[in-house]
């Protein structure tokens, strides 16, 4: 790319943040049809039981109420292809597992009607821990059994290498459940017009929502269509069953308009979860700090159904070594189900978790063998050319060197503030990487771009905007294409009808494989305009440069022919003013037993650093500063990826020290904000960003992905920082100030 | 059932009458008998700011107000912020520094950040994470929020 | 009867309270006024805690109030919650009560029967219930006597967040010194929530009077709160002798800074 870009790396304004500031955003909560029935779901008040029987007789007959659906009333099918299912039928499964849906004609009668449903339970024994739901004669949540899945990675030779090293290290490290927490609770209004149903919905992934409501509505996927409304944050969830589902079951047996509305509590006891891992984590090192094998066994808690643990899985495999260059590892993960809540996609995808065991087993080695920890990481680096755990070979973007570097730079040019007797101050580092995409059999990014007789373009993308801002990356990328300013783009990434299947809002795919696909259909499409400018004026298309609002002749540049004519011209020859693209970058699923592979294309690094104090009588810890250097490729919008990389932060610091759903044979104990702690702005640290630029040569105009990776090393560089302060090492999150209190105090 | 009671009020500059049952929280209101949806449900049970308008002069819940509250009172909503003119200067500076993601916390935050420059036009960076600890986050991490409002400090300073 | 309704409201929806009628008081005039009175400061059971945080006599006088007050919920629910209802909603660790119970205020009630002050500590009934009867009685206005210039006030909380959370522990502390400080007179300490109310651990509040702030003494006073205290295990925010240790280590802080002051 030779010529000053446009747009690309501006910080242009979210294309849609002023409807949001306005206030005239409409998020699904906020749409209402005339003649709209109000929805309630019953859910299981316990954790494991069979239904003996329904009886829904006096909630049919309550005043205002239509009708009352149970497993029975599915047209099509009750599951989903991951394994989450509309209604229980034989047994509940966990505290929060739907029963039944009654629709009224307002929320009262709903919520009267809902207490009036008579549910007959047998309970059966629980189990509430994947090591107790391995056991022998553990209760069985499934009659399959209770191993969800176990996965193993491979490579070199682990067993041999082990014994050899110089120096072996063994731990064990605890993560919890953690909510996503998004601030719009989940939402969902449906309206059947004969045999079309349409769903106002967030989905992090429509084209997926529109298949899964019609298996249920037992009708062809053309027949259903989903409008993204706006997102009100996703991290990952908005994935699967949602209120979208119920409304469109609604609606559809009703012929009225339907519409549900979790409360925030619901959210609480409906919503999938992280993945709460055991990970007991050794790691096997010369003397002079070079790491020579790894093995780590992860234990995961699935919860009761199968949300998509096998994604979070396959992350945690190709992550777990960390971003280390590491001849022999050995990684077996297995998942357990329980009758807990349901585990899912999170921001990260099991990364975050294992970055906290093998960021503080770096640490606790770097102690032992006396080196600095950002020296032991530079020894081990990932670097251009390097071989991942999963054997693929890095090709020239890898800035984790340079992100290194550059924290180092920045906190030695800060120091450390001086310690006082009740209070420490540490710096910790971490360092991590996160392949952009799904392993293995990538969904490719799709866009179109159509050209109108007026001069300007829409961008279809089939990926909804879940807040991150990719309505405006792709719209960015798509100006510069097409050399036109953002205004000339209008973006539709939100009707299934009109959109693409571009793939989901998941595992930060969506700037690089959309943003990719939309590269090339401007691309495209400009050699399309130009052809038909070209026949326009007369010319060769390689005589013609594409200006703002259309094309002019080299050598005389007076000579222009305008977008419109072009398109017009195309009319006229009978084509259509539009171009597709499509992206998917070259991967080699990972192998049944040994997980080698090419999972992904290109990966993104980061290296963070965290300024904490501690109270040493009372254990509280407090995230003063934190410095994060991210390679990013490119950074298409330098405020966009700022704001992920500012916003993860605070998730992280949830996830390190404040986060935590406290369960209880199954049932969460804290399903409200008052309990759960989000962190507010008086929590959160000063924040300094230092982005990386490694160009991704496959990426749009070099750009790789930032948020998911903007997450991970947050927590674990909390967790050496407090190490650094307090002299103790917490092994389990989140670290309150109790649990810290607990380290400090150990009896010796 | 509830009866239904007429609350005269100033909605967003506007002198306005309605009649709504008894038990209306001013959540629902605005949202239901008003139409006006930029007021946001987070929980409704006062714990994260998202339905945040400014009562006379004061930052409030809506979710916990009783809708007869507002009886006499002047009321700002965010669909109250931009006039004729264009967007409120916080909107605009929220706009240019990014401070905008999801967005569904952003009505709340704007009207928070109101009730404070209008009580205090310069505020600093601790006053306005003060003035917003009610309001909760998921995406930002509040810092954009707070460059934002400081500028729009800033620039009114300037008119 | 309503006030400020951070409480209630979310009460009457979850069906803990039933009201078929509510009366807000909050816009009669004279339970709007925080005033002095001879030695007593009056604060109207209208008045919010934004604005007694604010009030600059009480700023001035009761430093422990308006920081109490200060760290009630956020910013909004300071604006509409009041002092006297957080009297009334009778929840041991109240931000704006433990304060008032360390100054020994007295909350002035109008019933049928007639209005009465009843000292706040006797108000309490148990964890959520008070005797004060929002059905068929008014709160006027709570009143404590004025600090004065011999006396120290201090306040601590100690929470897992910074805002809109609940406290751990919370505590205050009233302090009145001898003419020549260098005896106190009186002590009062208040506790929360290590009781099924605010709570006054007598025997650390006798060690400190007739007793010079010392740091001995403080250790010691600090150590004898935290055994008389007996908060509960709570599964979220925390076990029962992690917060009778953080009593120890907050209120003997709190106590060195008044020395300090």
């Amino acid at each position: 790319m030779n010529k000053t870009s446009q747009v690309i790396g501006r910080s242009v304004p979210r294309v849609d943040a002023r409807d949001k500031l306005t206030g005239s955003a409409n998020y699904a909560a906020d749409l209402s049809f005339d003649g709209m029935l109000h929805l309630k779901v019953l859910r299981s008040d316990r954790p494991h039981a069979k239904i003996l029987g329904i009886d829904t007789a006096a909630a049919k007959g309550h005043s205002g109420v239509v009708a009352v659906f149970t497993y029975l009333d599915i047209p099509g099918k009750n599951r989903l292809r991951n394994g989450l299912q509309i209604f229980c039928g034989d047994k509940v499964r966990y505290v929060g597992d739907p029963v039944a849906l009654v629709a009224a004609e307002t929320l009262e009668s709903a919520q009267e009607a809902l207490k009036l449903i008579k549910v007959e339970y047998e309970d059966l024994p629980g189990v509430f821990s994947p090591e107790a739901a391995l056991l022998p004669d553990a209760p069985q949540v499934y009659d399959t059994g209770n191993v969800f899945m176990e996965k193993t990675l491979r490579k070199g030779n682990p067993e041999a290498a082990l014994p050899e090293a110089a120096i072996v290290i063994t731990n064990t490290y605890q993560t919890q459940v953690v909510e996503h927490a998004y601030m719009e609770p989940e939402a969902g209004i449906a309206q059947r017009d004969d045999d079309k149903v349409t769903v106002w919905m967030p989905s992090k992934y429509a084209h997926s929502s529109r298949k899964e409501i019609a298996s249920v509505l037992g009708i062809p996927a053309e027949q259903v269509r989903i409008y993204n409304t706006a997102i009100g944050g996703s991290f990952g969830d908005r994935s699967s069953l949602a209120p979208g589902h119920y409304a469109a079951l609604a609606s559809f047996k009703t012929g009225r308009p339907a519409k549900l509305v979790y409360s925030r509590e619901e959210s609480f006891f409906a919503s999938t979860k992280r993945h709460p891992f055991t990970i007991k984590y050794t790691t096997a090192a010369a003397a002079d700090g070079r790491l020579c094998a790894v093995d780590i066994e992860i234990t995961a808690d699935v919860g009761a159904y199968n949300g998509s643990s096998p994604a979070v899985f396959g992350k945690s495999l190709v992550h777990g070594s960390g971003p280390y260059e590491i001849p022999h590892i050995l990684l077996k993960i297995r998942g357990a189900y329980t009758n807990n809540p349901v585990s899912a996609s999170m921001r990260g995808l099991g990364v975050p978790q294992v970055a906290f065991a093998h960021e503080s087993q770096m640490n606790i080695l770097a102690e032992r063998l006396g080196l600095d920890p950002f020296e032991i990481r530079l020894r081990n680096a990932l670097r251009p050319g390097s071989i991942t755990a999963t054997g693929q070979c890095l090709g020239s973007s890898v800035g984790l060197v340079e992100t290194l570097q550059k924290v180092r730079d920045e906190i030695a040019r800060r120091g450390t503030p001086e310690n006082s007797p009740a209070r420490r101050y540490g710096w910790g580092i971490a360092s991590s990487f996160y392949g952009i995409g799904q392993p293995g059999r990538p969904v490719p990014g799709v866009a179109r771009i159509e050209a109108s007789s007026a001069g300007g373009f829409t961008l279809y993308v089939g990926c909804g905007d879940v807040g991150q801002g990719s309505n405006t990356i792709l719209s960015q990328i798509a100006a510069e294409g097409l050399n036109c300013r953002m205004e000339d783009i209008r973006i539709i990434s939100n009707d299934t009808d009109l959109c693409p299947d571009s793939g989901a809002a998941v595992a930060s795919r969506v700037t690089y494989f959309v943003g990719r696909a939309v590269q090339i259909a401007a691309e495209k499409l400009k050699r399309l305009l130009q052809e038909a400018a070209a026949s326009v004026i007369g010319s060769s298309p390689d005589d013609l440069q594409l200006q703002r609002g259309g094309f002019c002749v080299f050598s005389s540049p007076q000579k222009t022919v305008s977008i419109g004519q072009a398109v017009n011209r195309l009319a006229e020859e009978g084509r259509l003013p539009q171009a597709e693209g499509t992206f998917a970058p070259e991967t080699v699923p990972l192998d049944e037993n040994t997980s080698q592979g090419v999972p992904m294309a290109t990966y993104a690094f980061a290296t963070q650093a965290a300024l904490v104090s501690v109270d040493m009588d009372s254990g509280e810890v407090e995230l003063l500063s934190l410095v994060a250097s991210h390679d990013v490729g490119k950074a298409i919008n330098p405020y966009a990826v700022v704001g992920q990389i500012e916003g993860s932060v605070a998730m992280g610091l949830g996830f390190g020290l404040m986060e935590e759903i406290v369960l209880q044979s199954g049932s969460i104990k804290n399903p409200s904000f008052a309990e759960y702690y989000v962190p507010t702005s008086l929590d959160t640290p000063e924040i300094m960003t230092i982005l990386v630029e490694e160009t991704e040569e496959s990426g749009p105009y070099g750009a790789k992905g930032i948020g998911e990776p903007a997450l991970i090393p947050t927590a674990p560089a909390i967790i050496n920082a407090i190490q650094t302060a307090a002299g103790v090492r917490p092994k389990t999150l989140p670290v309150t100030p109790e649990a810290l209190w607990n380290l400090l105090h150990a009896l010796p | 059932m509830a009866a239904l009671i007429k609350i005269s009020f100033t909605l967003n500059g506007a002198h306005r009458e309605i009649w709504t049952r008894a038990d209306r929280l001013l959540v629902d209101l605005l949202r239901e008998d008003l139409g006006l949806t930029g007021t946001k449900k987070g929980c409704e049970q006062g714990e994260c700011g998202a339905c945040t308008v400014i009562m006379n002069g004061e930052a409030v819940l809506s979710c916990l107000m009783p809708a007869q509250k507002a009886e006499g009172a002047e009321i700002l909503t965010v669909e109250g912020m931009a006039d004729t003119k264009g967007l409120h200067v916080l909107q605009e500076s929220f706009l240019k520094e990014g401070a905008v993601q999801c967005g569904y916390c952003t009505p709340g935050m704007l009207l928070s950040a109101k009730a404070l420059l209008d009580k205090n036009p310069q505020p600093d960076s601790a006053e306005v994470a003060r003035a917003i600890s009610g309001n909760l986050c998921r995406c930002t991490g509040y810092a954009s929020i707070i460059r934002a409002v400081k500028k729009a400090a800033e620039k009114k300073s300037n008119e | 009867m309503l006030a400020g309704g951070t409480d209630l409201i979310p009460q009457l929806r979850q069906g803990d309270k039933l009201a078929d009628l509510l009366i807000d008081i909050t816009g009669i005039k004279e339970l709007q006024l925080i005033h002095e009175q001879e030695d007593w400061i009056c604060i109207g059971a209208a008045v919010t805690h934004a604005a007694v945080a604010a009030h600059p006599l009480i700023c001035k006088e009761v430093r422990a109030l308006a920081e109490g007050c200060a760290h009630v919920g956020s910013p909004q629910i300071r604006n509409m919650a009041t002092l006297a209802g957080n009297v009334i909603n009778a929840r041991p660790a109240a931000d704006g009560a433990i304060p008032l119970t360390a100054l020994a205020a007295e909350i002035n009630i109008v019933s049928p029967a007639g209005a009465r002050w009843v000292p706040i500590e006797d108000t309490y009934r148990g964890v959520g219930l008070s005797h004060i009867d929002p059905s068929c009685e008014i709160a006027k206005a709570v009143r404590f006597k004025k600090p004065g210039s011999r006396a120290m006030t201090g306040f601590f909380r100690m929470a897992k967040r910074k805002a809109l959370t609940l406290p751990i522990i919370n505590g205050a502390v009233y302090i009145l010194w001898d003419q020549s400080f260098t005896k106190i007179e009186k002590a009062r300490i208040a506790l929360g929530p290590v009781a099924d109310r605010p709570f006054h651990p007598k025997r650390a509040e006798r060690l400190l009077e007739n007793g010079d702030l010392t740091p001995e003494l403080i250790l010691e006073v600090a150590r004898q709160a935290a055994e008389e205290a007996s908060p509960r295990t709570n599964i979220v925010r925390g076990s029962d002798l992690y917060r009778k240790e953080m009593i120890r280590i907050y209120l003997a802080r709190t106590l060195h800074s008044l020395r300090a002051g």
